[in-house]
């Protein structure tokens, strides 16, 4: 994977490599999205269902004749739904030439982080986040996980596999 | 005009996340020299201490709007032709009207992907 230079003016260590992660929250877990991968933060408004579709797609999205596939990245952690009527936060993503909007709670923070301290997926995590997971960042209160995008948005490779 | 990947462009979002993507993507083009303003206010102040060859703002901000930016920049002599393009998450007809009206170059609706800002960009520069 590329690694992201300091892109800002702000002082930065010169000995470690620092990647930057688009944060964002799903039931009350904080996740990492490497910026790299990320093009857009948007408010979803109106979804089309998608009949016999993997329940990790929410949705459709027709923005002006593009069509965006919304996942539902609670679902794709095996969780639920969530219960709130908030407005639908989503991240944009691409895949090998497919547009993605990952319905997430909440869009937080770009951090910049070192690469040499993230650590191994404890061994406690629950096996379905695992495979989803790069590794994680231990922060002051807080742990975060870095989410691989290609296997978040790999659910259709799943079930072809299984 | 054409596109010169040395151009200086300035960045207008209140939303520090949306910033840091932008930028993002505006280095995976090939720009590296890139800073941002928080605000409308903020980024005339900007644009008058340095010389920038493009802006990039979003439309909804506080105090001062994307759309009223790039009315203050149209009126300004010695900004008035600085390339601009909006970024908004409303495609509706009247603000693209509008934004025209004022002197926008381009208009992005978000979501946007990289290669959708690419030829955004790139007609700015064509045209």
């Amino acid at each position: 994977m590329k690694l992201i230079e300091p892109i800002t003016s702000g002082a930065t260590k010169a000995t470690s490599k620092q990647m930057e992660f688009v944060t964002v929250t799903v039931a009350g877990q904080l996740l990492g999205l490497p910026i790299s991968r990320v093009h857009d933060v948007f408010v979803v408004s109106e979804m089309t269902t998608v009949p016999l579709a993997p329940g990790e797609i929410a949705g459709l999205l027709n923005l002006r004749g593009r069509v965006v596939t919304a996942v539902s990245l609670r679902r794709r952690l095996g969780l639920g739904d969530s219960t709130g009527g908030e407005r639908r936060m989503a991240v944009g993503l691409e895949n090998h030439g497919e547009a993605y909007g990952l319905l997430v709670d909440e869009v937080g923070e770009v951090l910049k982080l070192d690469s040499d301290e993230m650590q191994p997926n404890p061994v406690h995590m629950d096996r379905g986040w695992v495979g989803l997971s790069q590794g994680v960042h231990q922060l002051h209160d807080k742990l975060l996980i870095v989410l691989d995008v290609d296997a978040v948005l790999a659910f259709g490779a799943e079930r072809e596999a299984a | 005009m054409s596109l010169d990947l040395s151009t200086p462009v300035l960045v207008v979002d209140d939303y520090q996340t949306m910033v840091r993507i932008l930028r993002n993507l505006l280095k995976q083009i090939g720009f590296n020299d890139v800073d941002d303003a928080s605000d409308g206010q903020a980024a005339l102040e900007k644009l008058r201490a340095k010389k920038y060859g493009l802006v990039i703002s979003d439309w909804n901000m506080a105090p001062m709007t994307g759309f009223e930016l790039l009315q203050q920049v149209r009126s300004d002599a010695e900004l008035g032709s600085l390339p601009f393009i909006m970024v908004t998450a409303e495609a509706k007809t009247e603000n693209v009207v509008a934004a025209k009206k004022a002197g926008v170059n381009n208009y992005i609706v978000k979501p946007f992907n990289a290669e959708t800002l690419r030829t955004k960009i790139s007609a700015v520069f064509a045209g």
